[in-house]
């Protein structure tokens, strides 16, 4: 998966625009990363790669880039 | 693998009670605003609860749902040998709950009454525990009762779990005589004990200061009021849950689809329809109560069964069932069950005045 289709598929996890978040975005200035966006990325993981994202994990993401890390 | 096998018991009746204090999610507008309480009706599927009235206790709420079982079924008390009592809530910090539900139903004395300490998964345990100590004992009878009043253990402005919480109580009649087999797999992992925790009033700290502080949630919050790590819970619930319900039906040769309903938790609803695909169950024999009950805890699969069979009679139905969260603790069981021996949910407004404590009066 290359770095593009990663960034669409965070994009439609969180139903924000493709072209305005770049691996560098911080989760913290994402308004629609809210408590559901956060769910929704454990829904992703579990059913797109197999991997169990547990709360601590979700916790340490920062940036877009420490998500698109884990799509592995 | 801590799995169970109990033959020769059988389900002979299951009512359940809440409190008559209907708690609509519109009527928190005026505290968390219009928007977030819609928000939070729309992600969880909750859309009112019952609240445990003041003086209520979760014995309160499980006694009057055990006094509805024993009118509608006539079993006779005197034959009760067992008596398990679920709740996190307790009367008192101590004696046993358990032992002064014995007094107030009159149950014999000749009846082994034991509290079983867990949540969200204590429904699945506390059958389990009644199971085994009736196959193991001369018992003809068991009672497995189960209350809860966790709204009394969250900070009002707490939004994400005041809205949340119902009360209620169940109780279920277990009666010795041959039938299906009724399985049950448990499981606990204590490692994420942190995961939910009111860390106040135990004896590990038991008068803390009442300060509020502000939760990794963002929530401001004292020791004294329940957290919850939300996501953590989540990752729980659509992992470890789906992927222990699977090992059920591997292990007793079944697919979600051998069975009539298959009731889970009613956590949320947004957890519902992710357990649900995972353990690929036929979504119209799942059914939900949390949009008006809300999340009451282990009181919500002998809850929901009433509410949906209370009215509806369909038989005697296979059912799968499973319990989930605070331990972290979880389990599932099947048993068939006469729809005919599910009553009605009621309400109760019913308090044991009595057992309050005076000054200088004891």
């Amino acid at each position: 998966m290359n770095i593009n289709e990663k960034i669409a598929l965070f994009a439609e996890t969180l139903d924000v625009e493709a072209d305005s978040v770049s691996a560098e975005t911080v989760l913290a200035d994402l308004p629609e990363y809210d408590s559901m966006a956060k769910l929704s990325l454990i829904v992703m993981f579990d059913e797109q790669f197999g991997k169990k994202v547990d709360g601590e994990t979700v916790k340490g993401f920062q940036t877009v880039g420490d998500i698109l890390d884990l799509m592995d | 693998m801590a799995f169970f096998t109990n033959k020769g018991i059988q389900i002979a009746g299951i009512a359940a009670a809440v409190p008559d204090n209907f708690v609509p999610a519109s009527s928190f507008q005026e505290r968390f605003g219009e928007e977030a309480v819609q928000k939070f009706s729309e992600s969880t599927g909750i859309r009112s609860i019952y609240n445990a009235l003041p003086d209520q206790t979760a014995s309160d709420l499980a006694y009057a749902a055990a006094e509805e079982l024993f009118r509608r079924t006539g079993a006779d008390k005197e034959k009760i040998g067992v008596m398990v009592f679920v709740t996190q809530s307790p009367d008192y910090r101590r004696p046993s709950s358990a032992c002064v539900l014995q007094k107030r139903l009159g149950l014999p004395v000749d009846c082994a009454c034991v509290e079983v300490e867990l949540g969200c998964s204590g429904f699945v345990y506390g059958m389990q525990t009644a199971l085994s100590l009736m196959a193991s004992g001369d018992a003809e009878y068991g009672l497995v009762m189960i209350g809860e009043t966790a709204s009394k253990l969250v900070d009002p402005m707490d939004k994400s779990i005041v809205m949340m919480y119902g009360d209620g109580g169940a109780a279920v009649l277990l009666k010795k005589e041959d039938g299906g087999v009724i399985r049950t797999l448990l499981k606990s992992d204590g490692s994420r004990y942190k995961a939910i925790v009111l860390p106040a009033g135990g004896f590990r700290d038991m008068n803390p200061g009442h300060e509020r502080f502000v939760c990794s949630d963002g929530i401001e919050r004292s020791l004294y009021d329940i957290f919850m790590d939300g996501t953590s819970v989540f990752s729980f619930s659509i992992t470890d849950v789906p992927q222990t319900i699977r090992e059920y039906l591997e292990k007793t040769e079944t697919a979600a689809d051998d069975y009539d309903v298959i009731v889970l938790h009613q956590a949320n609803q947004f957890m519902l329809k992710q357990i649900v695909k995972r353990i690929k169950a036929p979504k119209e024999r799942v059914p939900v109560s949390l949009d008006r009950y809300g999340n009451t805890g282990g009181i919500s699969i002998p809850l929901t069964l009433c509410d949906k069979y209370g009215t509806e009679k369909a038989g005697t139905v296979r059912a799968l069932m499973s319990g989930f969260g605070i331990g972290l603790s979880w389990g599932v069981f099947s048993a068939a069950i006469d729809t005919e021996r599910v009553y009605p949910v009621i309400q109760t407004n019913h308090c044991y005045t009595e057992g309050r404590f005076e000054p200088g009066k004891y």
